[in-house]
């Protein structure tokens, strides 16, 4: 059995009295995304910021690479790579004195992978930092996050500021690193994009971890709504019966059933009665994600 | 222990700063210097006036045989002067000595590379002395050149005990500023209570003469510790150097724990 990469178990922080997170439990494995969602304030970067031992753990554990990260030296972190939601670098150097800043302290030479990231972004590391726009600094954030190859990744908002083009390439390189075996941890607040990348989410809300799955029977468990059209009136009730189906209503020759689970019943009902057409809306993380969140407050 | 890297960038980044600190000094000690040979030439004179001036200034400016090459060059430069400049280096060094990448919100970067809060302290101290010790050596030789050139006959030693005493001002007050701001993770707040401390040190060591309450509260004094002893006058005071050497390293060692024990901000 693979080790996870990330173990959080009861993890909590306190900042004297006030709340920042409580009892988060978290596996991430190797090979995975997991998107970190959670609206402002919700406990997101306090996480991952602990994860990291920049905050000091008030309670419970975390482990990264099953190494203790509050009691062991930090020679794991440099299988990470982390791309904090608000990015400063040092204006008075250049992209290139700033990379190889960074990498002498990794006691690295990752310049091959530098000059690839770079291209791959369309940065210009002679460039000042201090004469940089936004997104083209967290260009340099990116590419500072992916230089070393981790094993794990950890991202917190990291499109922000990004243009559309250059944010596809971004999510190619995920993808890259993920199929190499990286594991992920995206926090963000960009639905789509969680939805894209991620194999599994975990919603963050006033602190506490709320909700943790993968995409895919996520969406199982939610409500779909499938919509059946018939050449002929039909017989509401007889899907009111099928297994899984919360409600249905007609409209004309068209049934429109709320389904929660698998929807194989109701798809066999459809035929036997002569459906000419199946349409099934599938909620969208977004959707997932108010609903969650809503719930929990 | 010592990260080359980041000794290096930190001293890059203020190279001006030191730069020009190491330049006040040798231009103060320049000016110092070549104001003595008219007091020389009139020495009755000028001792007269000195003499004239009420005790409790005396006092408060240690002034002894002031028209003396050696008694000119304590009170001018050694009672106040330089020990404001090493102060001035070491409150805004050691205040920022854990506290900079918090200020420039870069720490988030920085603190997730493979390296220890403590190597990270001690290379920061490290740099920290390299400063000091960069305008302490200018004081040093500004003296020793600028004596040589005038014909003044002070022996070496005592150069070197007052490089010494200053370097152990600017050492004291640095790691206090610098555990403050282990401590309280505020470059502000450190700057503020080791400036205050500073003043506070100061105005009790210039009143001490004076005041006899004050002066009970001398030998609790760094500054006695160091100027106190009046280097030029007496040469090294191997005892108060060992007292400054120990409150140093205490506040030193406060600076590693304190760091090591709280978060780092954003």
């Amino acid at each position: 059995m693979t080790e996870s990469t990330v173990r959080l178990r009861d993890l909590t922080k306190f900042y004297g009295s006030s709340l920042g997170v409580e009892g988060v439990d978290l596996d991430v494995e190797p090979g995975t995304v997991c998107g970190l969602l959670g609206p402002n304030g919700s406990g997101k970067t306090t996480i991952l910021r602990m994860m990291l031992g920049l905050l000091k753990i008030t309670r419970g554990s975390a482990a990264v690479f099953g190494i203790d990260v509050a009691s062991s030296p930090p020679d794991w972190r440099s299988r990470v790579g982390y791309l904090p939601g608000e990015l400063s670098l040092y204006e008075n150097q250049t992209v290139e004195q700033y990379l190889s800043y960074l990498s002498a302290i990794r006691r690295g030479d990752f310049s091959t992978r530098i000059t690839e990231l770079c291209s791959r972004v369309s940065l210009d590391p002679t460039k000042h930092i201090g004469d940089l726009s936004k997104g083209t600094k967290q260009k340099v954030g990116v590419v500072q996050a992916f230089m070393h190859s981790p094993d794990l990744l950890i991202l917190d908002e990291p499109t922000s500021g990004l243009d559309p083009i250059i944010q596809r390439e971004f999510e190619e390189l995920i993808r890259e690193e993920c199929a190499r075996g990286a594991a992920i941890i995206l926090s963000s607040h960009v639905m789509s994009e969680a939805e894209r990348l991620s194999t599994h989410v975990s919603i963050v809300n006033k602190g506490h971890l709320v909700l943790t799955d993968d995409i895919a029977s996520l969406k199982a468990k939610v409500t779909r709504t499938v919509e059946l059209e018939f050449d002929r009136p039909v017989d509401v009730q007889a899907f009111r019966a099928v297994d899984n189906v919360q409600s249905a209503e007609v409209n004309r020759n068209t049934v429109t059933c709320r389904v929660v689970g698998s929807e194989n019943a109701l798809l066999h009902l459809a035929a036997e009665r002569g459906a000419v057409m199946v349409r099934t809306h599938e909620q969208s993380l977004d959707q997932i994600f108010l609903d969650v969140v809503r719930d929990h407050s | 222990m010592i990260l080359r890297p980041l000794f290096v960038k930190s001293l890059v980044d203020h190279v001006r700063g030191t730069i020009a600190w190491a330049m006040g000094v040798v231009a103060i000690v320049a000016v110092q210097l070549s104001v003595y040979p008219s007091i020389r030439d009139s020495q009755s004179e000028v001792g007269n006036i000195a003499d004239a001036f009420p005790e409790a200034f005396q006092k408060i400016f240690r002034m002894q045989d002031y028209t003396s090459e050696i008694g000119y060059l304590s009170t001018e430069l050694f009672t106040a002067t330089l020990p404001l400049i090493f102060l001035a280096i070491a409150v805004t060094w050691g205040s920022r000595l854990t506290t900079e990448e918090e200020d420039s919100r870069t720490a988030d970067i920085f603190f997730t590379l493979p390296l220890t809060r403590h190597t990270y302290t001690a290379t920061r101290f490290m740099t920290v002395a390299a400063v000091l010790s960069i305008v302490a050596l200018a004081l040093l030789l500004s003296l020793i050149i600028g004596t040589e050139l005038l014909d003044f006959s002070v022996p070496l030693g005592r150069f070197v005990a007052g490089a010494w005493v200053n370097l152990m001002v600017g050492a004291i007050f640095a790691s206090l500023a610098a555990a403050i701001g282990a401590w309280t993770g505020r470059r502000g707040v450190a700057l503020g209570v080791a400036v205050t401390l500073a003043i506070g040190f100061f105005v009790l060591y210039s009143l001490a003469p004076l005041v006899d309450s004050i002066d009970a509260t001398t030998p609790f004094n760094p500054l006695q510790w160091t100027i106190g002893t009046q280097p030029l006058l007496n040469g090294f005071d191997v005892g108060y150097s060992v007292t400054a050497i120990v409150v140093t390293a205490t506040f030193v060692a406060l600076t590693f724990i304190g760091f090591q024990r709280r978060d780092i901000k954003t």
